[in-house]
């Protein structure tokens, strides 16, 4: 095979990697977008969660949203377009999570106060992490993991 | 590979569409011979019908024009960028452009940050056949382009997308030098379109036309709109939207239609089965069945699933706004005068 067919052999391997997605490192979210609300109105978190490697929306993803400006968790499932939407929020630093199949992302977001942040996920419902502790520490006085206990746990953004 | 390229299957429509055209050309008479003799006219009238088409897809139908022509046009259009770009202008023969260009446009193929396309076009100023003062103002042109997009974030990244279409216009443009003035009444078309398009009378006919209302499911426009325009006000939004469909239907015409018209050194236009030839020769026989492989599959994964289809031409396609900046750099600096 002449450099020339080589070349084009080797562009062809990348495209279609490129285009399957496989050469996609981490979830690659969209950057959230800012709107300002009427000075006065409480603020809103809202986004769509996609499949990354389809595009699609994903409906019945579970989104739960903490803060510690808020009294305990809320949460929601996504619409059948993949939407979700928190309204009535107070202004805090916001950990947004979802969970669908086997991926488990969290996104920390600031949310200003009177804004409509969208924060939108890209999320691979088939992405499956393995996480092997290898330090022994102390979870709480009297237990310790043992550094050979190899503990499986869904994906998060903090891993990828 | 000859069997398959030179088969009856793939020769014998070439030639039917040939036989077509000369019996059109006949019937034509005498009012098509300036136009195949031409170059100037035939482009000019060709790139403002291109326009006018190009305007009227994106009042009519924008959001299936949106998911549909990249699937249609996309893979042919990046073979066109890298025949016109990178074989015909010989940088495909330059080794160093290869390993020190071509690395970091390699690195926004696979996923890496876009601002890496900006290394790209800089290591190619510096890398240009010019002099060293005019290679410096490139490079220092293209930080600051690059510091700008980065500053953005993710709206520079948008900004760049929007520009990279108009793009192909400026290359268009540069391709040739011009003896008349006949290409500057497509490009007044065009920013007379581009302005309407920006204008509330454009949205509001489109509305009109129920333009916006007809749309593929998985992308309507409130997906278009958070896509092409996030964070803007939706009637604002919307217009963006629409310039953007509009810009993308002529960047894929100007790559497949009006540079290869500009490239040619004969003034008159080739033969289907002449061009077919001529790509075979820049692109190889290998290359040929590889760029018509793409097309077909990405057809085919349209056909079975459309969004993700898109999906994945735009993962396939996000190096070749660089490609278009490295290549645009080069032929600027090394431009004889």
């Amino acid at each position: 095979m002449d450099r020339r067919s080589l070349v084009a052999v080797v562009l062809g391997v990348v495209s279609v990697a490129c285009a399957t997605g496989v050469l996609e490192r981490g979830p690659n979210h969209p950057p959230a977008v800012v709107e300002l609300l009427s000075p006065g109105d409480s603020s809103q978190l809202v986004g769509v969660v996609h499949d990354r490697n389809t595009g699609h929306a994903i409906p019945a993803a579970l989104v739960i949203i903490q803060c510690t400006c808020l009294a305990g968790a809320r949460e929601m499932m996504s619409n059948d377009g993949g939407a979700f939407g928190f309204r009535d929020l107070p202004p805090g630093k916001y950990t947004v999570q979802v969970l669908f199949g086997y991926a488990n992302v969290n996104r920390t977001v600031e949310l200003a106060p009177a804004t409509r942040m969208r924060t939108d996920f890209r999320i691979d419902p088939d992405q499956r992490f393995t996480i092997t502790v290898t330090h022994v520490f102390d979870l709480a006085p009297g237990i310790r993991v043992r550094p050979d206990l190899g503990v499986s746990a869904a994906p998060s953004d903090a891993f990828t | 590979m000859h069997v398959v390229l030179d088969s009856p299957l793939v020769v014998r429509p070439l030639a039917a569409a040939d036989a077509m055209r000369r019996r059109w050309l006949h019937l034509l008479g005498p009012a098509a011979r300036p136009i195949v003799r031409r170059r100037e006219l035939r482009v000019a009238l060709v790139f403002s019908a291109l326009i006018l088409l190009a305007l009227a897809g994106a009042l009519l139908l924008p959001l299936w024009l949106l998911l549909l022509a990249p699937i249609a046009w996309g893979v042919p259009h990046l073979i066109a960028d890298l025949r016109y770009l990178v074989i015909r202008s010989g940088y495909h023969l330059r080794t160093r452009l290869w390993w020190f260009a071509g690395g970091p446009l390699l690195w926004v193929a696979v996923g890496g940050e876009l601002v890496w396309g900006f290394v790209a076009a800089m290591v190619a100023a510096i890398l240009a056949r010019a002099e060293l003062g005019r290679r410096l103002v490139a490079v220092v042109l293209l930080a600051a382009a690059a510091a700008a997009v980065f500053a953005l974030g993710g709206a520079g990244d948008l900004v760049f997308s929007y520009l990279h279409n108009f793009l192909a216009i400026a290359f268009w443009w540069l391709w040739r030098p011009r003896a008349g003035r006949l290409h500057l009444l497509p490009l007044a078309l065009l920013l007379a379109a581009a302005a309407f398009l920006l204008s509330p009378a454009a949205l509001a006919l489109s509305q009109a036309l129920g333009g916006l209302a007809w749309s593929p499911a998985s992308a309507g426009p409130d997906h278009q709109l958070w896509r092409l325009a996030p964070g803007l006000p939706p009637e604002l939004g919307l217009r963006l939207v629409l310039l953007f469909c509009f810009s993308q239907s002529l960047h894929y015409g100007v790559w497949l239609h009006l540079v290869p018209d500009e490239d040619r050194e004969r003034a008159t236009p080739p033969t289907f089965r002449a061009s077919y030839d001529f790509l075979r020769r820049d692109l190889g026989d290998v290359g040929l069945v590889v760029a018509a492989l793409l097309t077909l599959a990405i057809a085919a994964w349209a056909v079975v699933d459309l969004a993700a289809a898109n999906l994945g031409y735009f993962r396939m396609a996000r190096f070749h706004g660089h490609l278009e900046l490295v290549a645009g750099t080069l032929l600027l600096l090394e431009r004889r005068r």
